[in-house]
């Protein structure tokens, strides 16, 4: 009987991260691949130098951060993992799903700028109450959104 | 340079298998492969318990025996009656260290023996059995377990157990929680072949202190007769064989070593 609880305790937040974690991830992945449809043109690159050569009119630093749960499920799926090595594949669409987000609320936040340069990304874990805990990772896009004289654009 | 702006078509930085896969996969490969090691690992403690001469048995018991506090008052009386009764079935049961017995208030009808020569007798067992004889069967099947070492073989799986949960999972923490019920198990429970050979041993030692086994079956009829209706039964049935089958295999041990039945003691009023 308290083995039945125990297995109940330890399984249940497993079904749940894994059920609704899969609904968030694929609802997460259509809003992610529509919305970078929309902003196909706004370039964003890790350039130190422009990739229009017209006047700049204004230039300023732009930020998108994004922070996701990591589920249960994920959870168990790379402890499982780390007893035996090897690419830890339950975390890798949580990061590729943060470190698109934050790619596309960096473009969001600067919607009239003709494109970004010097985009870099920032990983963070955030912690949980107990030591080593992970509950959450945090990806910080930043960068500088320029905005040229208008009529020189990027071709 | 011309930048072209592209969208993702193909995302190489995400592995397409279903999660569940990889999930199960090692789940299932770490549960066999723990099994096996546990499995090798038991055979390895029976070995080395087998082997193991009486002085270094003394010694290791020595090191995780308790000293238990003496039965309550009210519980004396039967304390120092099963005692005597223990005290005349050691020769027989082939024991050679001193036993000591302690009564337990518990309704469950249970004996159990601890390392370092202790004896842990229910007085629910008391309901259990209506001879003397009777409770001696129980007792003897005790020692047996004490003579074939078998809380040794207990003790060392569950060592084995603690030992590969901490290494597995690096502390003592969460993963190892998911183990502490078999850990339970290992300590409280001997196998099915062990409680067989428990009992032919029990049978055995029965004959020799009062010249036959009758009385041998009493406490697993009294269970029979209960099974249906008592659930606080359940743990300690589960472990051993079927009650029926127990006795049928006691019936025909003592057919075929020539073994009777006589007069039974009765059991005193406590």
């Amino acid at each position: 009987m308290e083995t039945l609880f125990l297995l109940a305790f330890w399984t249940v937040p497993i079904v749940l991260g894994y059920v609704f974690g899969r609904m968030a991830e694929a609802r997460h992945y259509r809003s992610i691949i529509a919305r970078e449809k929309n902003f196909v043109h706004l370039p964003a690159t890790s350039l130190r130098t422009l990739l229009g050569n017209g006047p700049v009119a204004r230039s300023e630093l732009v930020t998108g951060s994004v922070v996701i749960a990591v589920d249960h499920f994920k959870k168990a799926a790379s402890t499982l993992r780390a007893l035996v090595g090897g690419p830890v594949k339950s975390y890798e669409t949580l990061l590729d799903r943060a470190k698109r987000e934050a790619l596309l609320r960096l473009k969001e936040s600067c919607p009239g700028a003709h494109e970004i340069v010097n985009v870099r990304l920032e990983t963070m874990p955030i912690a949980g109450s107990q030591p080593r805990q992970v509950t959450g990772v945090e990806v910080l896009a930043y960068g500088t959104a320029i905005y040229y004289v208008e009529q020189s654009a990027v071709a | 340079m011309k930048y072209q702006a592209g969208r993702i078509e193909h995302n190489d930085n995400i592995s397409h298998e279903h999660p569940l896969k990889e999930f199960v996969l090692i789940l299932v490969a770490l549960s066999v492969a723990v099994l096996l090691g546990f499995l090798a690992l038991g055979w390895l403690v029976d070995v080395v318990v087998d082997r193991m001469d009486a002085r270094t048995e003394a010694r290791l018991s020595a090191l995780v025996a308790w000293t238990p506090p003496r039965s309550e008052p009210a519980l004396r009386g039967r304390e120092a009656w099963t005692q005597a009764l223990v005290d005349d079935l050691l020769a027989c049961a082939g024991v050679a260290q001193p036993v000591t017995v302690r009564i337990s208030r518990a309704r469950a009808p249970n004996a159990m023996v601890a390392p370092g020569g202790l004896v842990i007798v229910h007085t629910g067992l008391f309901d259990h059995v209506q001879s003397e004889n009777g409770m001696a069967f129980v007792l003897a099947h005790e020692l047996a377990h004490m003579a074939q070492r078998d809380h040794l073989r207990a003790l060392g799986r569950s060592l084995v157990l603690i030992a590969g949960a901490t290494v597995l999972t690096g502390d003592g923490s969460a993963t190892a929680g998911v183990l502490a019920p078999a850990q339970h198990l290992g300590q409280s429970r001997y196998s099915r072949g062990r409680e067989t050979a428990a009992d032919a041993r029990a049978l055995a030692t029965l004959n020799c202190r009062y010249g036959h086994a009758g009385g041998a079956t009493e406490f697993f009829a009294t269970l029979q007769r209960e099974q249906g209706e008592a659930s606080a039964l359940a743990h300690y049935l589960a472990s051993h064989p079927s009650m029926a089958a127990r006795i049928a295999a006691l019936q025909g041990a003592m057919r075929q070593a020539g073994i009777g039945t006589g007069v039974l003691r009765p059991l005193p009023r406590f």
